[in-house]
């Protein structure tokens, strides 16, 4: 039984190094979108959904700051990681432990907070919801779960878009076409999907609580900021109209928890989007910016 | 925690390697608590359910053997056979019942909306509801004794590597094995994991990738493509073989390596030459249970019918139980139909085919013999995995207006896009070759002992590499595990 | 138990179309291609004509091969 263990054992190295060395190779090129912000490692975090993810650039808003960097874009979507259970676990695993001054940026809209109204949590169907390892690197579990089968990674010629980049701080800079007939057609499809969507939804008692809980497990680390970004005005108007009670609800978890919630909405008319969500990339090198002086006041 | 799950992997050789290490007295222990571990992690809440079908039928076979007494007997039998049937229509088939009589009654005028339930049923119930059965007669007819210690019985029931697919085990084989001692045998052991490793292979590599052709055409709004439809028809079969000897010989490879051999449940039923053939060769431990408990019983009362007579209302009877059995629907129901009408055109043609042998090559006949079979049996299958009647219509409505144009675009879609199509092709010509060589040789494997050690395991290593690069490893649920 | 398999001898030739049956005690349906579930109630029924018997279920459920066929004709017909 020994010698038949042994052999076993020796099988299964031979072919881990084989496995490990085409992932190594792979990991080299490009997986995904959302790979650079699995594997990446940061102290400070920014979290939250996709105008976080595209709108703030964690050099620019660290810059000058004294919290411990570096600081990484760990936000994803609205669909993908809104407040609740799985993201606060993915979260905490990448949080370092040991950190007494970090940043974290806690990002807010509806859909991080809301819910459909006859449906379970969205989340648990999608990749984070399946994911359960989001330190090392490479990440063998992401690849394992989303790229089958894997001969893909040898035989694709796997680069990134130029218009779709994310950096190695996690930071996903989109470029769109900004002639304004393609960008006036992507406000109104953008408006219409979430007009459907905030229609079906309500606001939601467990995703307010996971927040709480999500700022209650990082305030021990550094100084929690949850930040409401700008975004077009007709949006933000649709917004308040569907949820009235978005800001005083969040304010009321920020007030409970004793940390600033930073309403960036009413300044909106002075950042453009590209699809009424996600502000430009220039766009979001001067938010960051103002939010970086904005820190450095509260110091 | 299905065979190709994380879980599994980390499950299986735990148990395996502490089932060498306890004393071998206590081994069967070991195998009933990982088997009890294993029924848990589907779904707790039904195991007092099949705690009531161990109970019930171990207790009324006790007391069967107690008695000489053949009405006291023929009591605990009903007692048994009746309470786990009714378990199971309950959780299996209230819903096919309610739903049938609404359309009856809708029919007659009657507008009703029964209570439906929306409970789900437990793994394995219409495998070990069988096996019961089945060991419940034998004790009746006296074939074997009454289990006299619980848990050994109970083991006989959970048995994990049969638990959620089969095969449907016989009294005579499984339950004297799971008493007996077994020690580490080298061979075995490798011959055990060699089996998996198949299995696996043709579970990972083979079923799951032919699924996502299957599933995108069958479960979306696709029926209208003639040609993607007769693809989708052809590829399911072999997905459903795969994916279904898959899980039999992943079930086998294990338990080998415990030193329990599980009944065969395939014979390399692709190649089969005639239906009667496929059914010998097809699931067969479910065959075998009804060729044994329903069709030769019945056939038998029935035989003063005269020949034709009582053999055409049996296979009526055996195989549209066959349909039923798969699930509650009446597309399993027509399945299990038309394969009886099949077998009965089948029989009343024998002396035709008999003639027609004689006067043909017989390299042509069987020939001929397979191709009829198999598409009879692709054409069976249909109604088997489109879920309505409907659908099934719809699709082969479609392949008998099969326009060009419609293969010049699934050509486009899925070729040179990307390698899955001739992917699915090449691993179904591996498949049917593996299975060729397995047929006319009994034992191909034994070539492998004349290669060096080195070599040999370099094979196994390329092996488990295709599987890890080839397999669709994103999890796909096992066909059969929804019976 | 010659004369059974005498007897037996051209119900089987006939029933399963194979001249070449030679009865012994080991030979079963695995043994002979036409020897289905179906034929096999032909058997039956030719084996009751013949020697003038019914059977009972459970004289015939269990038998695995010619050998134990014989056994049974015998009792039935001593």
């Amino acid at each position: 039984m020994l010698n038949l263990t042994l052999k076993i054992f020796s099988l299964a190295l031979f072919t881990s190094l084989v496995v490990m060395w085409v992932f190594d190779k792979y990991d080299n090129g490009y997986v995904d979108t959302y790979y650079k912000k699995i594997i990446g490692t940061g102290n400070s975090m920014i979290i939250g959904e996709s105008r976080g993810s595209q709108g703030l650039i964690p050099e620019v808003i660290m810059k000058g700051l004294e919290y411990q960097g570096p600081m990484l874009n760990f936000a994803f979507t609205g669909n993908n990681s809104p407040y609740g259970e799985i993201y606060y676990k993915l979260i905490e695993q990448k949080l370092n432990k040991k950190l007494k001054n970090g940043l974290f940026i806690l990002t807010i809209d509806p859909c991080c907070i809301i819910n459909d109204k006859n449906s379970e949590l969205k989340e648990k169907q999608l990749f984070l919801g399946k994911q359960i390892g989001v330190t090392g690197n490479p990440n063998y579990e992401y690849i394992l779960r989303n790229y089958s089968p894997l001969y893909n990674l040898i035989l694709s010629d796997n680069s990134e878009s130029s218009n779709c980049i994310t950096h190695e701080n996690g930071w996903l800079e989109i470029t769109m076409s900004e002639d304004s007939a393609s960008a006036v057609a992507r406000k109104q499809k953008r408006y219409k999907e979430e007009y459907e969507l905030l229609s079906n939804s309500e606001m939601s008692e467990y995703r307010l609580q996971w927040l709480e809980k999500t700022i209650q497990l990082l305030k021990p680390h550094g100084k929690v900021v949850v930040v409401r970004l700008p975004a077009w005005k007709s949006m933000i108007d649709l917004e308040n109209q569907m949820f009235p009670s978005i800001n005083d609800e969040v304010g009321g978890v920020c007030k409970k928890e004793k940390v600033q919630y930073l309403n960036f909405y009413d300044l909106n008319t002075h950042y453009e989007t590209t699809d009424g969500h996600h502000l430009k990339n220039q766009e979001s090198i001067r938010f960051s910016k103002e939010l970086n002086h904005l820190l450095l006041s509260m110091q | 925690m299905v065979f190709n799950s994380l879980q599994y992997f980390i499950f299986f050789p735990s148990v395996a390697i502490l089932y060498f290490i306890i004393p071998v007295k206590q081994r069967w222990k070991l195998l009933l608590l990982a088997s009890i571990i294993f029924y848990l992690s589907f779904d707790p809440k039904f195991f007092a359910l099949v705690l009531f079908s161990i109970l019930s039928s171990f207790y009324c076979g006790l007391k069967s053997d107690e008695t000489t007494d053949k009405s006291k007997k023929k009591l605990f039998l009903y007692l048994s056979i009746w309470s786990n049937i009714l378990v199971l229509c309950i959780f299996k088939y209230y819903n096919f019942f309610a739903e049938s009589a609404q359309g009856l009654l809708n029919v007659l005028g009657l507008d009703v909306s029964p209570y439906l339930l929306n409970i789900g049923f437990p793994i394995g119930i219409s495998f070990y509801t069988f096996q019961i059965i089945g060991y419940s007669l034998d004790v009746y007819y006296g074939k074997c004794k009454a289990e006299k210690t619980l848990g050994i019985y109970s083991l006989y029931i959970l048995y994990f590597p049969k638990l959620q697919e089969g095969p449907i085990e016989k009294t005579k084989n499984l339950l004297p094995q799971l008493r007996k001692e077994h020690t580490f045998d080298y061979e075995r052991v490798t011959s055990g994991l060699k089996l998996m490793g198949w299995g696996l292979f043709k579970k990972l590599v083979i079923a799951d990738r032919l699924a996502e052709f299957v599933n995108f055409y069958f479960d979306t709004q696709h029926e209208s493509n003639g040609f993607q439809a007769l693809i989708a028809c052809y590829f399911f079969i072999f997905q459903l073989y795969a994916d279904f000897s898959g899980y039999i010989d992943m079930a086998r490879g294990a338990s080998r390596i415990f030193g329990i051999e599980l009944l065969k449940n395939f014979n390399h039923p692709l190649f089969s030459i005639s239906l009667t053939d496929f059914w010998k060769k097809w699931h067969i431990s479910l065959y075998e249970f009804l060729y044994q408990y329903v069709y030769n019983p019945l056939v038998f009362n029935k035989r003063k019918w005269g020949n034709n007579k009582s053999i055409i209302f049996t296979i009526f009877i055996t195989l549209t139980i066959s349909g039923l059995w798969h699930g509650a629907s009446w597309t399993f129901v027509i399945y299990g139909i038309l394969h009886a009408i099949g077998l009965i055109v089948e029989y009343l043609l024998t002396p035709f085919r008999e003639k027609m042998r004689e006067k043909v090559p017989l390299f042509i006949s069987r020939t001929l013999g397979m191709l009829l079979t198999f598409n009879f049996v692709v054409l069976t299958m249909v109604f088997f995995r489109s879920g309505s009647i409907e659908k099934t219509w719809n699709i082969l409505k479609a392949i008998s207006e099969i326009k060009k144009t419609e293969i010049g675009i699934y050509v486009f879609n899925n070729i040179g896009t990307s390698w899955e199509f001739p992917l699915s092709i090449l691993f179904i010509m591996i498949l049917l070759s593996f299975e060729y060589l397995q047929m006319k040789t009994d034992n191909y494997l034994s070539f492998h002992k004349k290669i060096p050690l080195l070599v040999r395991w370099l094979i196994y290593a390329f092996f488990i590499l295709v599987i890890i690069f080839f397999g669709v490893l994103t999890k796909h649920e096992f066909s059969y595990a929804q019976f | 138990m010659q004369d059974i398999i005498s007897r037996l001898t051209p119900i089987m030739r006939r029933v399963f179309n194979d001249p070449n049956i030679v009865v012994n005690n080991e030979l079963s349906a695995n043994d002979v291609e036409k020897w289905t579930s179906m034929t096999n109630i032909v058997f039956i029924n030719e084996v009751e004509k013949e020697f003038g018997f019914t059977f009972h279920f459970t004289e015939i459920m269990d038998l695995e091969n010619v050998g134990d066929l014989l056994k049974v004709i015998k009792n039935k017909t001593s």
